[in-house]
């Protein structure tokens, strides 16, 4: 047996099952698709690669074409027919229309059924098709959709959500600070872990000069919080000693052309 | 039956993504964004990002705080509703 040839071969032949996943695992997901053991990849792999082969097999069969497993096993056996070889460089076009199309629709099909199971909700209502990515159904309020959140929205949904309210914890030459604001934007780490947060509106105070609660009235202290100049503060979630999040819509009234800030309940 | 459940779970017409107070997913956007449309015209400007803070740490005071939009905020939004 030629094990380059083999080897090679194998790899080839799992290419429509790498692709597949890639896909299914790109854009918000995308950091998960380095994330799984060399086991889990393989069979992440694996099997659609065998589903695509399979499928393929039959369907070249409409075009009144076959695919010859003998030939595939005689150019992997110690002496390979010349034949073999003829055979497949006379069909080479065939070949490569053959694979070319399996691994586009591979590819296609992992990205297609990506969006089915974000559109569908599956991934928020089964935790089989969870993505590993915890952090996002966090930062977008999703986990609200969990059949086993202990938190669960009565009068509204995930989608009335219309922004996420901040505070961080954050500690600075042994004083803890608290910073707040509207989150804009996130980053992830390779290890699917948070790297850094973006907030805009910010704020911060020493966390030292908390509202005094008298008679379960907490009293105001606005005037103790310094306003951040700037656009975006971005916070590393190193250095985050806690997070709490708020998850705000708003309402608009049509007579005072204002909009008033609201918890999703 | 089969074609209006496909177009169902792609909804590629969609045309629930253009409502601009709700973060809905869509077969195309499937990777819902951190604010709604008009959340985002409003933090988008400066003035009104500040604002829109302000009236949520007034709300946490129990103080309900209610905030008026800039003229250009509020073009934008009305721009985003003719969409």
């Amino acid at each position: 047996m030629n094990f380059a040839l083999s080897t090679l071969l194998l790899f080839f032949l799992l290419i429509p099952g790498i692709l597949f996943r890639r896909f299914y695992y790109s854009e918000e997901f995308s950091k998960e698709y380095f994330k799984e053991t060399f086991f889990g990849v393989f069979i992440a792999t694996f099997l659609p690669s065998l589903f695509f082969h399979f499928l393929w097999y039959f369907l070249v069969k409409i075009f009144n074409q076959e695919v010859d497993l003998f030939i595939l096993a005689n150019i992997l056996s110690q002496n390979p027919e010349k034949s073999s070889f003829s055979n497949i460089q006379q069909n080479s076009i065939n070949i490569l229309l053959y694979n070319a199309s399996m691994f586009l629709v591979a590819g296609v099909s992992g990205y297609s059924l990506k969006k089915v199971v974000r559109k569908q909700k599956w991934d928020r209502l089964n935790k089989f098709f969870r993505f590993q990515n915890s952090w996002h159904y966090v930062l977008k309020g999703e986990f609200f959709d969990f059949p086993k959140a202990d938190i669960t929205l009565d009068e509204d949904t995930v989608e009335d959500i219309e922004f996420v309210f901040i505070d961080a914890i954050v500690e600075i030459n042994n004083e803890s600070y608290l910073y707040d604001g509207i989150l804009v934007d996130y980053e992830l780490s390779n290890d699917g872990g948070l790297r850094n947060i973006s907030l805009t509106g910010a704020e911060r105070r020493n966390l030292k000069n908390d509202s005094k609660i008298v008679d379960g009235i907490k009293a105001d202290n606005s005037g103790k919080y310094y306003p951040i100049k700037g656009h975006i503060l971005l916070l590393k979630y190193s250095e985050i000693k806690n997070l709490n999040f708020t998850y705000y819509t708003l309402t608009f009234d049509k007579e005072k052309g204002e909009f008033t800030p609201r918890e999703v309940e | 039956m089969i074609w209006s459940k496909l177009i169902s779970i792609f909804n590629i017409m969609s045309r629930d993504n253009r409502n601009i107070s709700k973060r809905i997913i869509s077969f195309r956007h499937s990777d819902s964004p951190l604010t709604s449309k008009r959340v985002s015209v409003i933090i988008s400007n400066r003035k009104d990002s500040v604002n829109l803070a302000e009236a949520v740490r007034s709300l946490r005071h129990n103080v309900k705080a209610s905030f008026k939009v800039s003229e250009s905020t509020k073009n934008k939004i009305k721009d985003l509703q003719k969409a």
